[in-house]
Formats: structure tokens, C-alpha cells, sequence
């Protein structure tokens, strides 16, 4: 019974020893946790505004719009490549993706210059042409 | 006798792995690896950290800009530490509940250190210029929508917290608009969350 006794208490400070310094541990964890929470604790870049669903939904409508023009020019190509159906369909998807792409283009350049037209035709200053990448 | 001495080092002995990986996401954190940090604490809290853990994850998910997931894993209820309840009016703000952040804020202002409480008087006057502007009937619906949204993806926190934003928002019209769905979202958010008491 007392070599039990003694047993008993030699495993408990065994256990309790590691133990205290465990909570330690646990303790400048939490503590280092908190510091690092603090030092980086700053207000975001970006300040979010109330939520316009009108503003929202024409942004939906716009991408609806830009992935329109793209699939159109992706259903072009899928056509031509199953035109094909042999080994040269890769080759003939991507020509006529290129030529949708290339319309697409030319049909926006084509309605920009129609624009500066009407506006020489009022008198005004036409506008400078876009050179920035249109898609 | 000695069963009980088995049990007790046994679980003195299982806190500490957790107790490592805390650590390294304090580290990580620290050094702006969020996303490192977010995996560690993910694990500490699997390992038996606590719900602190969950709630530095939370902490990552703001940093790292996962405004909504960050809400839904802090919960409806405040932190205890102001830190984290400066982080979790964080996550709020970025998902444009803007009461709900304004509220965190209020209740753990006084309790932040200086420089913390500096970032939370400034945000707070972020909020309080961008509710300043008249809340179209539009901003409501948008709320209920997120709201609905929220809970049929499966997080009702977050439903929760927009069907309060559309609520209070709502409420600051003359016709109050659509403050009938709003309390009826809520209910079903609440309903969902199991939380029986107004998020805060």
C-alpha cells in the first residue's frame, strides 16, 4: 500500500511538473497569440459601401454582356471545330475565335469612330480614340 | 488508483501539441502568413484548443479577406477578448454589416490598447458617415437576398446577420421597408442557427 502511495505521488509530479510547464505554454501561446492579433489589427484598404442592387445588377448585366460577346465568339469555334471533326479542329477553332474576336473588335472600333463622326457633324471636338485593350 | 492517475497525465498530455501549433499560427500572423496561420490554428482547434482557436481562425479568415466565412465561424455571440471582437467587427464591416460591426465595436470600446482603440474610434466614424447616406429600398433587398443566400448555403450566422442588417436598415426608413421579411428572415435564420438570442 505504500509503495503504492509513493508510486502514486512520483507520477503525479512527474506529470504535474511537465504540466505546469504546459500551462505556461498555453499561456505565452495565448499571449503571443494576442500581440501578434494586436500588431496587425488595422482598418482594411478597401471601405465597402451600402449595397445598390441597381448598381449591382447593371454589373451583372455588363458581365452578362462581356461573356456574351466571348461565347459568341467560343460558339464560333466550336462549330468550325466540328466542321472540321479531324485533326485540323484545334486549329480551325482558334482561327474563328480569332476572326469572332477580331469582329468584335472592329464592330466596337467601328461604332467609336461612328461616334467621333457625329460628333464633327455637331461641330464639337471629336473625341481622342480609345487605345486601351478592348474586350 | 492508478486509472486515475492514467487519465489525469493522459489529458495534461494532450494539450500540449495544441498548444505548438497555436503558437505557430501566432508566428505566422505575425509575419502576414494568413493563410499559414488560418491552417495552424484550424488544427489546434481539431487538436482540442478551445474555441479560442476557432476564433484566430476567424482572425486569418479577415486578413486573408473571407469577410463572410469569418463571421460564420466567430458566431452571433461577442468575443471575450477585445481584440477579437475588433476582428470580428472587421469581418462585419468588409461584409458590409455595417450595424453589426458598429455594435461589436461600441460593446469593447475602453477595453482595446491604445493603438487598437484608435483603429476602432476610426472605423467607427467610417460607419457612421457611410449610414449617414439615405438606405435605399434597394440596399434593404439586397441584405434579404444575401440573407436567404447565406442560409441555403448552410451558414445561418451569417443569414442571420444580414436578416438584422435589413432589419435595422429597414427600420431607418418612414415606410420601413420590407421590415415584415426582415423579422421573418430572422426567425428562420435563428431557427437555423440555434441561437435563441439577437446577434450582436
Amino acid at each position: 500500500m505504500k509503495a503504492t502511495i509513493t508510486a502514486a505521488l512520483f507520477a503525479l509530479a512527474a506529470a504535474l511538473i511537465p504540466a505546469h510547464a504546459r500551462a505556461e505554454d498555453a499561456t505565452s501561446a495565448r499571449d503571443e497569440i494576442r500581440e501578434a492579433l494586436e500588431s496587425q489589427a488595422r482598418l482594411p484598404d478597401v471601405r465597402p459601401t451600402l449595397p445598390d442592387q441597381a448598381s449591382d445588377r447593371a454589373r451583372e448585366v455588363h458581365a452578362a454582356i462581356a461573356f456574351g460577346q466571348k461565347g459568341t465568339a467560343e460558339r464560333a469555334a466550336h462549330q468550325a471545330a466540328k466542321a472540321a471533326g479531324d485533326a485540323s479542329a484545334t486549329a480551325a477553332a482558334r482561327k474563328a475565335a480569332e476572326v469572332a474576336a477580331d469582329r468584335a473588335g472592329q464592330k466596337s472600333q467601328a461604332a467609336a469612330s461612328e461616334h467621333r463622326a457625329d460628333e464633327v457633324r455637331k461641330g464639337l471636338p471629336p473625341s481622342k480614340p480609345n487605345r486601351g485593350k478592348q474586350d | 488508483m492508478s486509472k486515475l492517475l492514467t487519465v489525469i497525465v493522459a489529458s495534461l498530455l494532450a494539450a500540449g501539441p495544441a498548444d505548438g501549433h497555436l503558437l505557430q499560427g501566432a508566428r505566422a500572423f505575425r509575419a502576414g502568413r494568413y493563410a499559414e496561420a488560418l491552417v495552424e490554428f484550424k488544427v489546434a482547434e481539431k487538436l482540442g484548443a478551445g474555441p479560442d482557436a476557432r476564433a484566430y481562425a476567424a482572425a486569418a479568415l479577415v486578413k486573408l479577406d473571407r469577410p463572410e466565412e469569418a463571421v460564420e465561424l466567430f458566431g452571433p455571440k461577442p468575443a471575450s477578448d477585445p481584440v477579437l471582437e475588433f476582428y470580428r467587427a472587421l469581418a462585419c464591416y468588409q461584409a458590409r454589416l455595417f450595424t453589426c460591426a458598429d455594435r461589436a465595436l461600441e460593446g469593447a470600446m475602453g477595453r482595446f490598447g491604445r493603438r487598437v482603440e484608435e483603429e476602432a474610434r476610426a472605423l467607427r466614424a467610417q460607419i457612421k458617415r457611410t449610414l449617414s447616406a439615405e438606405i435605399q429600398p434597394e440596399a434593404v433587398d439586397w441584405y434579404l437576398r444575401h440573407g436567404e443566400e447565406a442560409l441555403q448555403a448552410g451558414q445561418p450566422v451569417l443569414g442571420l446577420l444580414y436578416a438584422a442588417e435589413a432589419r435595422a436598415l429597414g427600420g431607418r426608413r418612414k415606410d420601413c421597408h420590407r421590415c415584415a421579411d426582415a423579422d421573418a428572415l430572422q426567425t428562420k435564420a435563428k431557427a437555423a442557427a440555434g441561437a435563441g438570442e439577437a446577434p450582436r
